[in-house]
């Protein structure tokens, strides 16, 4: 005998004007201004339209908001939405992998809180309940988590604890540490996402900040432009994405706190957005430290987790410390395995012929492009000159490109610029794959792929160019200590 | 260096079934007829060109004889597998190798694929699942229906053995 479930709960009340807000801009701004800038109306059909459009997305809000109901049965949670068209979606709690918290500017105003329900599935707004009570969603994730894990609810609605405040803390980014990793996300991408916004600030500020007046003279230097002066706009830029590296870090990273919660790991940050999710540790399948080329200099590393399915929620792996010293992130580590990490010596390094084939490979690739270009603009064969750079760049990534075999996981580390350290535990891989194209099979080379669950296509840590012999050798070793882990896990069951 | 360390596969893999030979013949003899259709088509638009008889024909026959005769037996060569009590090895490939290793305790389901040409010669493909990225399904193609039905109830039966 089962009951349906009940959908009798609503979204907090204010979902309605910060919907409304939202979509202000599109209806008493856009269509209004459209029409203006289309017809020869006048000023009152114009505004009569911007009062139109207000009062229709207000309309909509509301509308939005009566129809939209949740409730939670004991083994799922229901969501019904839809204006005319009816959905009635529901999600049984053990399908559920994550749920996650979020707060944006305007719900942080009304005191709630997005919660985001993920599953397997791939559709991106599965189980949205934009927005509830702060701590409505606090009680809905703990409630959710419990019915994941298998425990049956009953009693009162509201009967779920909050989870507890004094959660220990693992890790932590103070203000100056925000700052100082902001540095080191120096990007000129984002400045080119500052310039556009800005273009579309003209309405606003009422004058175009692009053509303001230190633009000519700007303009003028130009015209004449000196190596001084070049250097002076090349240090004016450098300067630009410091500044916008630390605006982005600081928007997303402000009071970065990582505290271990009976689920897992528990992760807040946000400037203006804050955002708060967990990752439950048996689903981390691998643990990679990320460090770049200037961070690594003075110390400085990122470590992440890549869990069961990255792709559905943020793009990408769970960051676990956006960055920190080695020793905070042993420490983090250790909350997940409690393996250290293997010694730097006991790394080993592929093939010494790595070299000789990426310099065949880059070379191969690069020099029909530059014949092209060649003889349509003769001084291209120039870059001819550059190829032994490939031999360079080859040599560069065969000295970082190590491997090590340790008691409890295999360890893969790529990279010369962004260093990355795959930390693959026996247990979590899926399959093994041992390539060899035909460069590989002159050389007696062969490459061995660890593929785990979530792993990004783009970024395998595969070991490159290892001896065939040793790659084979290698798996043989790496499926025998996975068939030992899994048996392991199995007895501890 | 001895040439059999070059090998990425030091196991003696099995063959698939002969029959499979044909079915890749057929499959190829399928892909080259649009090729020869248009080629017949130009044919005819190139003698108003006057161009020569078979300038368009001949290209095509070569692919024809490519894709029928040249290439099958290769491909078919190229695969080889084996069972062995925890894994299932998996390799193919005539330019760039692979071997691929599926332990059978990280198999999230299995398929017996059978498509119409397979089905003439009364063959299957099995594809193992897993929740891995690179491997989320390694197939192996050219298995007599009963062997690669055999071996999902095989490895099925492991599967159940890892869940106990």
């Amino acid at each position: 005998m089962t009951l349906e479930t009940v959908a009798d709960r609503r979204l907090h009340p204010a979902t309605f004007l910060t919907g409304a807000l939202k979509q202000l801009p599109q209806y008493a701004l856009g269509l209004p201004a459209a029409v203006g800038f289309m017809s020869e109306s006048g000023l009152d059909t114009i505004l009569l339209l911007a009062l139109g459009g207000i009062l229709a997305a207000a309309a909509g809000a509301w509308l939005h908001w009566r129809r939209f109901r949740y409730g939670l049965g004991a083994r799922e949670i229901v969501i019904e939405s839809g204006i005319l068209h009816r959905k009635r979606r529901v999600i049984p709690f053990d399908r559920i992998q994550d749920i996650d918290i979020e707060q944006g500017l305007l719900a942080r105003a009304f005191g709630m809180a997005k919660v985001r329900i993920e599953t397997g599935g791939s559709a991106k707004d599965e189980g949205n309940l934009d927005s509830v009570a702060l701590d409505e969603a606090h009680r809905l994730r703990e409630l959710l988590r419990r019915g994941a894990r298998g425990e049956v609810h009953e009693g009162p609605w509201g009967a779920a604890a909050l989870p507890a405040e004094d959660e220990p803390l693992i890790f932590h980014m103070p203000l100056g540490r925000v700052l100082l990793a902001g540095l080191f996300n120096f990007s000129l991408v984002f400045l080119a996402v500052i310039f556009g916004a800005l273009e579309y600030a003209e309405p606003v500020l009422g004058v175009d900040p692009l053509k303001m007046e230190w633009i000519e003279p700007a303009r003028a230097l130009a015209a004449q432009a000196t190596w001084g002066v070049t250097a002076l706009g090349l240090a004016f830029l450098l300067v630009l994405g410091l500044i916008a590296g630390v605006l982005r870090t600081l928007a997303r990273d402000f009071r970065f706190r990582l505290t271990r919660s009976t689920a897992g790991l528990r992760r807040r940050r946000g400037l203006f957005t804050l955002t708060e999710a967990v990752v439950p540790l048996r689903r981390v399948q691998v643990s990679i430290i990320r460090s770049g080329a200037v961070a690594r200099l003075f110390g400085w590393h990122g470590l992440e987790f890549q869990t069961l399915n990255a792709d559905a929620g943020q793009a990408g792996n769970q960051v676990a410390v956006p960055f920190g010293r080695m020793d905070e992130l042993t420490r983090v580590l250790r909350e997940v395995r409690p393996a250290p990490l293997p010694e730097d010596s006991a790394f080993v390094r592929v093939s010494k012929r790595h070299i000789l084939r990426q310099s065949i490979r880059w070379t191969a690739f690069l020099i029909l492009p530059i014949a092209a270009a060649a003889v349509f603009f003769p001084p291209a064969a120039l870059l001819l000159l550059a190829l032994p750079l490939a031999a360079g760049a080859a040599a560069l990534q065969w000295k970082h490109h190590r491997y090590c075999v340790a008691a409890d996981a295999l360890y893969v580390r790529h990279g010369f610029l962004t260093r990355r350290l795959w930390i693959i535990p026996f247990e979590r891989i899926q399959t093994l794959a041992m390539d060899q194209g035909p460069l590989q099979r002159r050389l007696g080379l062969a490459s061995l792929t660890a593929d785990t669950a979530g792993a990004s296509l783009l970024r395998m840590p595969v070991i490159a160019n290892l001896p065939a012999e040793i790659a084979a050798a290698l798996a043989a070793a790496l499926l025998t200590r996975h068939k030992a882990a899994r048996a392991r896990l199995k007895l501890a069951a | 260096m001895p040439a059999a360390t070059n090998r990425i596969s030091p196991l003696a893999m099995k063959p698939l079934s002969p029959s499979q030979k044909s079915v890749l013949r057929i499959r190829g003899a399928i892909a080259a007829l649009p090729f020869l259709a248009a080629s017949l088509f130009f044919e005819t638009v190139i003698r108003d060109a006057g161009l020569p008889l078979g300038f368009a024909l001949s290209p095509a026959l070569l692919l024809a004889a490519f894709l029928i005769l040249y290439a099958p037996p290769r491909r078919y060569r190229s695969w080889g597998y084996d069972v062995t009590e925890d894994e299932l090895h998996v390799e193919s490939g005539i330019w760039l190798r692979t071997r691929t290793v599926v332990p059978f305790g990280r198999v999230q389901h299995i398929d017996v694929g059978q498509g119409p040409v397979e089905r003439r010669y009364g063959l299957g493909t099995l594809t193992l699942h897993t929740a891995g990225t690179r491997g989320s399904a390694v197939s192996l193609p050219g298995l007599e229906l009963g062997d690669a039905e055999r071996m999902r109830d095989e490895i099925r039966a492991q599967i159940r053995q890892d869940l106990v």
